[in-house]
């Protein structure tokens, strides 16, 4: 068993599903072990011991730490430690307590093990009592094929979890730690180089903090509390978390800039939420890519700071014959993956009017700034009679007397009303 | 064209004649470079400040251009497209920046120059005709005219050129 294989803890509380709150209560004094803790089902913490082995001696004095700590707080676990996941939650609902250090161990022990422990569906458990079978050896033994064609491959592969034929990851859980400060002012003010200055004090604090903790935040939410006791909120969100708090600096300038406040303020209350994991800086190979990123991100930031949320976007095509669905915003520009996509529907305009135009008519011919000579056409669309907004368009590419082309089309299920959709150029 | 391309690193003032005109279809091919890279260069952001309609996705791919690159920026105000331009110019996060305003101070169009100058990125302010009398720091300025008749064609005038010679030259859109 080499030393960087892992080890998983399991500690089962057979008193029944926990409140998740509660739950999470225990995962994050459970952290104190090791970073790598989840929660499964509300009843049972599974820790990933093995880079803890050494700083606590052991996994018999990690789970003798984790028994004490558990019966403190009125739980009486069942505590498993075997090198996969599952094994271990398997052997700790079975009652079962052990250490087991190597697969074939885990293998052994697992073996005469009631399917009971699986956790798994009624209908799955009573198949498998219709085929007699009790034990998870009996489960092994069953042709591989045959077992996913009649359980699912998700069941089949849980087992080969179980027994460390695959191998399993689990997302840690994230203990979430807030952030708040407060700060008095010295006198009464509505003057925003007072409240900036003030807030730059708070920010340096929380910027400390996250350095300690090697923590970044995203959001902050900043409260101007009035004399009367009433207070005015600020929201601020970046596109990426921040590890330093010098990214929300300018960006509450231009919001408290703009913020008209109904009274003086006398107390600054600043909060965030921290996450774990720094922010990624431009130290790697990629390096160049990710420093052009944030500055990107940055000008977003400060984009959406004056012109509002929805002011930036980026664009993407959509699988859609009809034209004016033939597209849609993104939101998040910077969070779309770079491909690529060169696949052109056809001959198409770059400007599209929000709601085609209904174009004068003159001896039958469209107008718009004079007659116009259609160059190119007709392309005709016809659909969506499936979902009761169906088009019947014959388009084509015009000519105004000024030499602007147009995109229009004639709808064929009125009387031949020509419109204007969208403008080349 | 121009002898060399569109200039970088100083601003470019484009004048078009009110409503529909055909200032993307001139820029689209310096777009289509810059958003998917080629052998020298890496793909790159360009941003579209406050354009008159909206920009239609399946025509600018059509264009070429790739459209996991581009920005769209709606504003409020006419001010705000200068002020945001002048905020993407100095982040340095796009290669190519087009702006559509209207009146614009001698003050703000200076900034935007001085701001240019300072990064070697391709920026066009498209303004209208009729500011053509009015000075302007710019490096480059242009008039689009629009050619009646059957030919897919405008002509650019160049009338204020810092590195070579004014003249028109007529260009044949795709």
């Amino acid at each position: 068993m080499s030393s960087s294989s892992p080890l998983w803890l399991c500690a089962w509380l057979p008193a029944g599903p926990l409140e998740a709150i509660v739950m999470e209560q225990l995962a994050g004094w459970a952290a104190g072990f090791t970073p790598g803790v989840s929660i499964e089902a509300d009843q049972a913490l599974l820790l990933e011991i093995r880079g803890s082995l050494q700083l606590f001696g052991g996994p018999e004095r990690i789970q003798t730490l984790l028994r004490q700590g558990l019966h403190a707080c009125g739980h009486e676990p069942v505590i498993s430690c075997t090198p996969t996941v599952r094994g271990s939650l398997w052997l700790a609902r079975a009652g079962i307590e052990c250490t087991l250090l190597t697969r074939d161990e885990l293998r052994h022990r697992l073996l005469p093990v009631s399917v009971e422990h699986l956790g798994w569906p009624a209908a799955t458990m009573k198949m498998l009592a219709q085929m007699g079978i009790r034990t998870l050896g009996e489960c092994v033994r069953l042709p591989r094929q045959g077992f996913a064609r009649r359980f699912g491959p998700a069941r089949l592969h849980e087992l080969d979890q179980g027994f460390g034929r695959s191998p399993e990851l689990r997302r840690p859980h994230v203990v979430p730690e807030h952030f708040a400060d407060t700060l008095e002012l010295p006198v009464e003010t509505t003057c925003v180089d007072a409240l900036l200055a003030g807030f730059q004090r708070l920010l340096s604090r929380l910027g400390e903090r996250l350095k300690s903790r090697q923590a970044s935040a995203e959001t902050l939410q900043c409260d101007l509390r009035h004399p009367d006791g009433s207070h005015t909120e600020l929201h601020i969100r970046l596109c990426r978390p921040a590890a330093s708090a010098a990214a929300f600096t300018e960006l509450l300038r231009l919001r408290l800039g703009a913020l008209v406040l109904p009274a003086p303020v006398t107390l600054l209350v600043l909060k965030a939420r921290l996450s774990t994991g720094q922010e990624a800086t431009g130290s790697d190979l990629l390096g160049r890519e990710l420093q052009a990123d944030s500055d990107l991100s940055g000008l977003l930031e400060r984009l959406r700071a004056r012109l509002g949320r929805h002011a930036v976007r980026g664009l993407a095509l959509v699988d859609e014959y009809r034209p004016e669905r033939a597209w849609r915003p993104v939101s998040n520009p910077l969070g779309t993956n770079r491909r690529v996509s060169r696949q052109a529907p056809g001959c198409r305009p770059v400007w599209i009017l929000p709601v085609p135009q209904l174009l004068q008519r003159a001896a039958g011919q469209p107008v718009h700034d004079g007659a116009l000579c259609l160059e190119r056409g007709p392309e005709r669309i016809e659909t969506g009679w499936w979902d009761g907004d169906d088009i019947r368009r014959d388009y084509y590419v015009a000519r105004n007397r000024r030499g602007v082309r147009l995109w229009v089309y004639q709808d064929l299920r009125s009387v031949a009303n020509w419109y204007l959709h969208g403008i080349f150029g | 064209m121009l002898g060399g391309g569109w200039p970088t690193g100083g601003l470019t003032e484009l004048l078009i004649e009110a409503g529909a005109s055909a200032e993307l279809g001139l820029l689209s091919p310096v777009l289509t470079r810059l958003t998917c890279g080629d052998a020298t260069v890496d793909p790159a952001w360009v941003m579209l400040i406050a354009p008159p309609w909206i920009p239609y996705a399946p025509g600018l791919c059509w264009q070429g251009l790739a459209l996991s690159r581009v920005l769209v920026i709606d504003v409020r105000q006419a001010a705000d497209a200068l002020w945001a331009m002048e905020a993407a110019l100095g982040s340095g996060a796009c290669a190519g920046i087009i702006a559509w305003a209207g009146t614009a101070g001698r003050v703000a169009l200076q900034r935007l120059h001085l701001l240019a100058g300072k990064r070697p990125v391709w920026s066009v302010l498209i303004r209208a005709a009729r500011f053509r009398r009015e000075r302007s720091p710019a490096m480059l300025r242009l008039q689009l005219h629009l050619q009646p008749g059957m030919q897919a064609a405008v002509c650019v005038e160049i009338f204020k050129n810092r590195l070579r010679a004014a003249g028109t030259v007529r260009v044949v859109l795709p």
